[in-house]
């Protein structure tokens, strides 16, 4: 039987999501079709496995959400906030920015 | 006229270079930090490896023996061990020696993963050969770290990262796997953890110190605070 780790599925998914905010920051097409947010999700999800492969960047996220090491907790508050900020951006200004 | 021209191909290449905006340095700062964080721990990681200075030891609360066995293994067969942990040095025997025909792999549980606390390398010592595809390894929550051969002996070795060090010391226990070349129904190790005194956690401090500058970015990314200062917006007089 595989075991599902819950805790590497979210730092993966809070990877991606940072990354692909990031991405959406620089989209000067505003209207986003499903085709767009799909585009954009998959590189965003290349992106972040590229930099697990090179930097154990989900690891740290990993430990972080799990609790383990204080600073890798610092390290997921600071991206989720990061993430949090962006999204608030773009529902704010109605998707014409995430960072201000 | 000439001057005219130059001044227009001088707005030209002024505009060609302009300084990027604030979101722009603000959101390439976030990416390099993420990437750059990471990637800096584990080339300290590496370096870091070699710097170890005595032998800690392995402990155990309730040190238990388990076994993988074939599945043409009868019903009837005798699986239990009697085993030893003294001294960092393990034995494992089986209780009835001609089951040993059946078990591919010595599962050596309940070791304290405390040692992992200030590991630099950890080596493994044994007195039997190990299955070319089957390296030793330690499982610890579910995930596998597997050690190295050295020059062709049966010394093998584990040097665990940051990042390795946090996932295992995150759980109570780890177990030691072995897969002999040969069916045998004794095994013997010596466990070899060096340890050193102090660590300075570089990793911890590196991607602590990029957690703590992401949320100062966070906060300069929104409509309120700015690189300049706080923006407040202005009441309408009545």
């Amino acid at each position: 039987m595989i075991a599902i780790d819950y805790y590497g599925l979210a730092a993966a998914a809070m990877a991606t999501s940072f990354l692909a905010l990031l991405m959406l920051s620089y989209v000067r097409k505003r209207t986003l079709s499903v085709w767009h947010a799909l585009t954009i999700g998959t590189v965003a999800g290349f992106a972040a496995s590229m930099a697990q492969s090179y930097t154990g960047l989900i690891d740290w996220l990993t430990l972080g959400i799990m609790g383990v090491s204080t600073s890798a907790t610092l390290f997921v508050v600071g991206m989720g906030a990061m993430c949090a900020v962006m999204v608030y951006n773009i529902l704010a200004t109605r998707g014409k920015t995430a960072v201000r | 006229m000439g001057r005219i021209i130059s001044q227009k191909n001088k707005s030209k290449v002024i505009r060609a270079f302009r300084e990027p905006s604030a979101p722009v340095v603000m959101s390439l700062m976030a990416l390099i930090l993420i990437c750059a964080a990471p990637a800096l721990v584990s080339v300290i990681d590496d370096s870091d490896s070699y710097n170890y200075t005595t032998v800690g030891e392995v402990t155990s609360d309730n040190i238990g023996f388990a076994g993988f066995w074939s599945n043409d293994i009868p019903p009837d067969t005798d699986k239990t061990f009697v085993g030893l942990l003294d001294d960092n040095k393990v034995t494992a025997t089986l209780t009835e020696p001609t089951s040993a025909e059946y078990l591919d792999q010595y599962r050596i549980q309940n070791l304290n993963t405390d040692i992992f606390d200030n590991l630099t390398k950890f080596l493994i010592v044994l007195d039997t050969d190990v299955d070319d595809r089957y390296p030793v390894k330690i499982v610890s929550g579910g995930q596998t770290y597997y050690f190295t051969q050295v020059d062709d002996t049966n010394v093998w070795e584990f040097s665990p990262s940051t990042i390795d060090k946090l996932k295992i010391t995150s759980n109570e226990s780890f177990v030691i796997v072995v897969w002999p070349a040969e069916k045998t129904s004794y095994i013997e190790m010596e466990l070899i953890p060096y340890i050193t005194g102090a660590t300075i956690a570089y990793g911890e401090i590196i991607v602590g110190a990029t957690g703590a500058l992401l949320i100062v970015c966070a906060i300069l990314a929104t409509p309120w605070v700015g690189t300049t200062g706080l923006t407040v917006k202005r009441r309408r007089s009545a």
